[in-house]
């Protein structure tokens, strides 16, 4: 705030300051030191010769100012009267404070303050005189007050005098940091030239979205309103750097200032947070979430962040519910410019429709630009096709909104680059892509650069696939629980293969289960919520009674199945299946349990329970880390 | 085991299924087949015959027929879901309402309505299933075959 120049701003302060003087030494008298003995003592009081304001903008209050008397006598100063103001002008200097009080007295080498704002009524010199009355001689001093009253003016504050951008890869480009500028006057404050950067490093500091940068010549600012402008830093040093930022305006002094700093690190921040918990609505059972910020592409001031996005690595593309989207990203269009739309199905029937749209995908510090995406049961868009040819699966759930789906959208960081891939290049499939010209929705083919992509894999660097780290849960379950998706696979210090065996998948991302010599397909998916694997028959597992879809044994049971890759490497997965009902009705709010399962006969399908105390690697197609290349599981 | 090829061309009609049903008779298959473009296989085996049919982008079902000419099985594999309602037939209802029961599993579906049992798995890419019905499977016959 120092920066700042709004009076009020000034009288604030000072008021307090006065305040404060006032609380420690309010009774001059206990702060003076004992009245001399001798008679020829005598009080004198000295005071500045004069109080000059300047100029100020008639209406405007000016800055708070101080007139200190100081009894430079041998004996106490006793005030008559208050001090008062005098003289021509004297309705237009306002005495806000005063600790020179006919209460108390001011005692030898000690001193009372008066404070003072003016606040011309006119746009002429104004003068007025500060009086003070005791018993010094002469019994009555003052002191000369002038100012001078200008046209009104513009007063610019500013958010901020410094912008001081965190540690940024060298090369890369900071998110947007934003300058709020106020006009605190009484007049409309214009703009002489455009914000500039001056200064040692002024080339890796830009002004961002001049569209939106309001604070221009051509946008005046009036009494009362704001203007912003964004800045971002891209280092083009490992030092440390600086900058100036520039408004030159019609306010005194015409130029304001802020000063920039930012710094150069050497790596990408390529770790968000993943949390467990009971989800939006309150009753997810082992589901992992993140937060995304997704923004118009090339924008960083149209952008939004979403939480309860959930990570799921069986699938591929960013899905958000319209609901939960509060920014208008552009619609994507096939090949004839019909507006695209997109079709999610699940193996549990769910599916879910809406509009291809564009953005750019920010996961801490990577970003991923101008990705397709799906924007779910976008209003004024198509309803998910019904019919042969539709997207509607007949008995399941239209995944519409954040009740059916208990998540506010999804992220699928799985295997595939894109969401279906040369399928979609080649054929025209009922219950992917759709050509909507007027709302009416048929099956088209998609060029696989405009299909709904795995931002992973588009981010500039840490895109070989993805690492979940989750820490075990214990036995009862957890409330909730924390723990990392990170991105990249050797490219970091953070995603390290370490010990874990690579398991590529064939082309459908599938890896071999083989339990009791019978062998099954498999795969390891964050998105499914338990492990699912055999019937009550081979495992022995009874059913639950109420909680449909999970197995129910007296006991923890302990399970080892032999997992094996199409480059034939194995590593084996150990769990422990206990009674998923009883652990729920015991701990009703929990919303992660390590130990939930249930069955299913002709497939293995890892869900998160699987992820809890391990380090989980999932590669994506064609991108090579070390001596594999994607698709592959890692653990 | 015997291997009959044929080509079928792509007849679109509006409401009728999209593919033989679950319990119907093998004639079923036929009619059905002409509803796809793609290419058709069968297969005869010991006690069984398998009519598969193959449509774009990697879509396949597989229908298993009894000697006696009843549908006893159905499996599919694809990047999108089938639809259930018409490889189901008769059985559909009985599985939706199997199907639509509160559950807070997320995962594969594994529906057992007495006899009927279906199951669909998979991720994005690549689901299958199967669907059978363990009355109608021929004697001396695995339900395993249905895959």
């Amino acid at each position: 705030m120092s920066r700042s120049r709004h009076p009020f701003a000034f009288l604030f302060r000072t008021a307090l300051a006065a305040a404060a003087i006032a609380a420690g030494c309010g009774i001059i008298a206990s702060c003076s030191r004992a009245p001399g003995s001798l008679t020829s003592t005598a009080p004198k009081v000295s005071l500045p010769a004069s109080l000059p304001f300047g100029s100020i903008p008639q209406g405007l209050t000016s800055p708070v100012m101080m007139v200190t008397l100081t009894n430079t006598g041998t004996a106490p100063l006793t005030f008559t009267s208050t001090p008062s103001v005098s003289g021509t002008n004297h309705s237009d200097f306002l005495i806000t404070a005063s600790t020179c009080s006919t209460a108390s007295q001011v005692a030898a080498n000690s001193s009372c303050m008066v404070s003072l704002t003016f606040t011309p009524s006119t746009m002429t010199a104004e003068s007025a005189s500060l009086d003070f009355n005791d018993n010094a001689s002469p019994s009555m001093q003052s002191v000369p007050l002038s100012g001078t009253g200008t046209a009104a003016a513009p007063v610019v504050s500013l958010s901020t005098n410094t912008l001081a951008f965190g540690p940024v890869m060298q090369g890369t480009t900071s998110a947007p940091l934003t300058v709020t500028v106020t006009n605190n006057g009484n007049a409309t404050l214009i703009f002489s030239s455009a914000v500039s950067i001056t200064g040692a490093n002024s080339g890796d500091f830009t002004i961002v979205n001049v569209t939106q940068n309001t604070c221009a010549p051509a946008n005046q600012v009036a009494p009362g309103n704001t203007c912003t402008v964004d800045v971002t830093f891209t280092p083009s040093t490992s030092g440390t750097e600086s900058a100036v930022l520039n408004f030159m305006d019609n306010a005194a002094p015409a130029m304001q200032t802020v000063t920039l700093t930012g710094g150069a690190s050497s790596t990408t921040n390529n770790m968000v947070t993943l949390t467990v918990d009971s989800g939006p609505l309150g009753d997810d059972l082992n589901i992992p979430f993140t937060s995304v910020t997704v923004c118009v592409p090339g924008s960083m001031v149209n952008c939004q962040t979403i939480d309860h996005i959930l990570v799921d690595t069986g699938s591929s593309g960013l899905r958000i519910l319209a609901s939960q989207l509060n920014v208008s990203l552009p619609q994507a269009t096939d090949g004839m410019g019909n507006p695209l739309g997109n079709c999610v199905q699940f193996a549990d029937m769910s599916y879910a429709f809406g509009p291809v749209q564009t953005a750019d995908i920010y996961l801490g510090g990577e970003k991923a630009s101008s990705v397709p995406i799906q924007d779910i049961a976008a209003p004024g868009f198509a309803s998910a096709p019904a019919g042969a040819n539709g997207c509607v699966v007949t008995g399941g759930t239209n995944l519409n909104s954040v009740v059916a789906f208990g998540a506010n959208g999804l992220i699928g960081v799985g295997l595939f680059r894109q969401d279906c891939g040369q399928a979609c290049v080649g054929s025209q499939i009922p219950g992917t892509y759709y050509s909507c010209p007027n709302n009416v929705c048929s099956p088209t083919t998609v060029a696989l650069t405009s299909q709904l992509q795995n931002p992973v894999w588009m981010f500039p660097q840490d895109n070989q696939g993805v690492l979940l780290t989750l820490p075990a849960v214990g036995a009862p379950g957890a409330a909730s629980v924390t723990g990392s998706l990170i991105f990249g696979i050797g490219s970091q210090a953070n995603n390290v293969l370490g010990p874990a065996t690579v398991l590529t998948t064939d082309a459908n991302g599938f890896i071999t289960a083989t339990y009791n010599t019978v062998s099954y397909i498999s795969f390891i998916d964050s998105g499914s919520n338990g492990f699912f694997f055999l019937t009550t028959t081979e495992t022995g597992l009874p059913n639950c009674n109420n909680f449909i879809g999970f197995y129910c044994p007296n006991s923890s049971v302990p399970f080892t199945i032999m997992n094996k890759g199409a480059n034939n490497a194995t590593a084996s997965a150990s769990f422990n299946i206990a009674n998923i009902e009883s652990l729920v009705t015991a701990n009703p709010s929990f919303s992660a349990f390590g130990n939930a399962g249930g069955p299913f006969p002709s497939a293995v399908d890892y869900g998160l329970p699987f992820f809890y105390g391990r380090s989980v690697f999932t590669g994506i197609e064609g991108q090579t880390a070390g001596s594999f290349t994607g698709p592959y599981f890692a653990y | 085991m015997r291997i009959r090829w044929g080509i079928v061309l792509a007849l679109l009609v509006g409401a009728a299924p999209l593919w033989a049903a679950l319990g119907e008779p093998e004639q079923s298959v036929q009619q059905d087949r002409a509803r796809i473009s793609g290419q058709s296989r069968s297969t005869e085996f010991a006690s069984y015959t398998m009519h598969e049919i193959t449509a774009s982008g990697g879509r396949v079902i597989r229908e298993y027929v009894s000697p006696s000419g009843t549908v006893f099985g159905v499996a599919w594999e694809g990047p999108t879901m089938p639809d259930l309602s018409s490889l189901l037939g008769s059985y559909f209802s009985a599985f939706q309402q199997a199907a639509s029961a509160s559950t807070r599993r997320r995962g594969p579906l594994y529906i057992r309505v007495g006899s009927l049992v279906v199951e669909s798995v998979g991720h994005m890419r690549a689901f299958r299933g199967r669907a059978y019905v363990s009355d109608l499977i021929p004697a001396h016959v695995s339900k395993d075959v249905v895959r």
